[in-house]
């Protein structure tokens, strides 16, 4: 019972983490119902320390298969332009946030593999143990990858900020 | 677009149900199976060997045509229903191999 | 440079709270949603462990009824045992035959569990004289289960003095005289079994010319070089090995030999037997058979018979008595009339 409710405190975090990866209501949805499928077949009554790191783990791992099964299917959800749905949903809320949204589009510009850790530290708050443990990453490579994805984030921010002024 | 994404979303579970039923099929098959093989009943239990795996066979397949959800169903139904019928064959011709008499 | 880079890393995170400031309080899942995504999650999980479980747990007896059947079918294996069974029953038991049309079988989890009837010839009926019941663990079988019908049968133990048929050069374990007693006393109309002795090693065809006309020789013993001694080279005692004389009508039978003598077949056997040496001493009576030296003998010395298993009307098996080249007679089964 204790699980479900950790489980349950983390729902919208995960959520959150899987929309900014698949930038799509729909697919993030789908996950975040996958994950917690995964990780109930993978514990039950299992006591973990750290839950959260954990389930965001189950969710990345989720996501990569997904998107492995469904290469078109991801590039086609890329190329509909999100936020244009009528009715007031959520990722529509979301996304309506230009800086949020700005930044998901940063992010999403990088490698896939500085995309990763920017999300995890930066976006969802995790400790570099935490993501590196979760990207199944040497710490160091994690560092000098989250260090050259924020200066790239930066710098189109900067360029941005530049063409905004001029 | 709005309908292209809910017709998606809707889709998605009819093969799930399809492979949950193919899995659920050829696990009825296998129990039936235990239960002639363990009490040694006299005759050749055809519902199980052949119709209900067939018709586990046939909804496996459909099952795999999902491109979004879980096809873990309908992978345990499908390699069941194909154990059953291979079982079924390599038994057949594995009694005629043994103390055969025409 | 360190200055510039603090500068840079502190503008990131500037940028970044801004950002994640307006959507961290942004919640998708309402209490129940977050509630019922968790549950739908718990019991669609619960079910594919129970269903995968359940799936495993199915599979077992299948699968090791599968692999045992396999086992006994590829290469025959099944069959080659059946056969050299069969065979150790016609070369070691005198007298004795069986349908191998009507053995059975039954297979379960790694065993193999075979049952047959075996007969004998008196007169001109086969009597069923019992079941041997094998049991197989893999291709090593138990000692048989036998449930014999018979009023005079051989000793499970053999041993020197409950020997029958015996070599020239042994001593004759029973009384003569009362075996030939207990024939002239049983009722004309009977017929019988016979187990007879020589006197020196024959050749089988100069023993069937010899006997009396009106009866049947059923069975050889064969001379194989130890039947002297009536033990092996450990002392364990042996019984004497043989083959059926007559041509066998019987389906599958070994001894329904359209071209040759039953003496090659005889041989045949004896090396079939000898690399399966381990399962024929289970099924034979004697626990030694030693038959890679004995076929070795019978190959370099020719068949040549000491003893023999014959049929026919009590009547004319009194005339034996006269045949010079009888040693000693015992007495096996008797049953009624049925020569003609």
């Amino acid at each position: 019972m204790e699980l479900d409710k950790a489980y349950q405190e983390n729902v919208n975090d995960l959520y959150r983490y899987l929309f900014s990866l698949s930038k799509d209501h729909y697919i993030a949805e789908d996950l975040v119902q996958e994950a917690f499928y995964r990780a109930y077949l993978q514990l039950e009554d299992y006591e973990i320390s750290n839950i959260r790191a954990w389930l965001f783990k189950v969710a990345y791992h989720a996501f990569i298969d997904y998107q492995r099964k469904n290469k078109r299917l991801v590039i086609q959800g890329q190329m509909e332009e999100p936020g244009r749905h009528s009715e007031e949903t959520p990722e529509r809320r979301l996304l309506e946030k230009e800086s949020f949204q700005l930044l998901l589009k940063d992010i999403h510009s990088l490698k896939e593999g500085e995309r990763h850790v920017l999300l995890l530290c930066d976006l969802h708050q995790l400790t570099y143990n935490e993501a590196a443990e979760i990207l199944e990453m040497n710490i160091n490579t994690l560092k000098s990858q989250l260090h050259r994805g924020r200066q790239k984030v930066m710098n189109k921010v900067k360029e941005r900020m530049k063409a905004d002024e001029r | 677009m709005e309908l292209g994404i809910k017709k998606k979303g809707g889709s998605k579970r009819l093969p799930t149900i399809s492979g949950f039923l193919s899995f659920l099929i050829a696990l009825i098959s296998l129990a039936g199976l235990n239960v002639t093989l363990l009490l040694k009943t006299p005759g050749f239990p055809a519902v199980f060997l052949i119709q209900l795996p067939l018709v586990g066979l046939f909804l496996g397949i459909i099952g795999q045509v999902t491109q979004k959800r879980s096809r873990l169903y309908a992978i345990w139904g499908l390699s069941l229903s194909i154990f059953l019928l291979i079982f079924t064959l390599l038994m057949v011709v594995s009694s005629l191999g043994i103390n055969y008499k025409p | 440079m360190s200055d510039e880079k603090n500068s840079f890393e502190e503008d990131y995170q500037q940028y970044l709270k801004e950002s994640l400031h307006e959507v961290s309080n942004l919640n998708h899942y309402s209490k129940e949603g977050q509630t019922e995504i968790v549950t739908i999650g718990k019991n669609m999980a619960r079910r594919t462990n129970i269903m995968i479980s359940l799936a495993i747990l199915l599979l077992i007896v299948p699968i090791m009824t599968l692999s045992t059947y396999m086992y006994y079918a590829i290469g025959g294996k099944a069959d080659h045992l059946i056969d050299v069974v069969t065979k150790t029953i016609y070369v070691t038991e005198p007298n004795m035959s069986l349908k191998p049309l009507e053995l059975e079988d039954d297979i379960s989890f790694f065993s193999m569990n075979i049952n047959f009837d075996v007969f004998k010839r008196i007169g001109k009926e086969d009597y069923k004289a019992g079941n041997y019941d094998i049991d197989f663990l893999l291709d090593q079988p138990s000692f048989p289960k036998k449930n014999m019908l018979l009023d005079r049968q051989l000793p499970e133990f053999p041993s020197k003095e409950s020997e029958v048929m015996i070599h020239p050069k042994a001593n004759i374990p029973f009384n003569e005289a009362d075996q030939w007693d207990i024939l002239h006393k049983i009722p004309d109309g009977t017929v019988a079994e016979v187990y007879v002795s020589l006197n020196e090693l024959m050749k089988p065809d100069d023993l069937k010319n010899s006997l009396p006309k009106n009866m049947e020789l059923r069975w050889l013993a064969v001379d194989t070089g130890i039947d002297a001694d009536q033990v092996n080279k450990e002392g364990v005692p042996i019984t004497p090995l043989g083959y059926p004389a007559q041509y066998d009508p019987t389906t599958w039978s070994p001894f329904r030999t359209y071209e040759g003598p039953n003496e090659e077949v005889f041989l045949d056997i004896l090396s079939l037997l000898s690399k399966n040496e381990a399962v024929a001493e289970k099924v034979a009576r004697a626990k030694s058979l030693s038959l890679g030296s004995r076929l070795a003998y019978i190959q370099k010395h020719g068949v040549k018979v000491y003893g023999a298993v014959i049929t026919g009307p009590t009547v004319e098996l009194r005339k034996l008595q006269d045949v010079k080249e009888i040693r000693a007679l015992k007495v096996g089964e008797v049953k009624l009339w049925n020569w003609e």
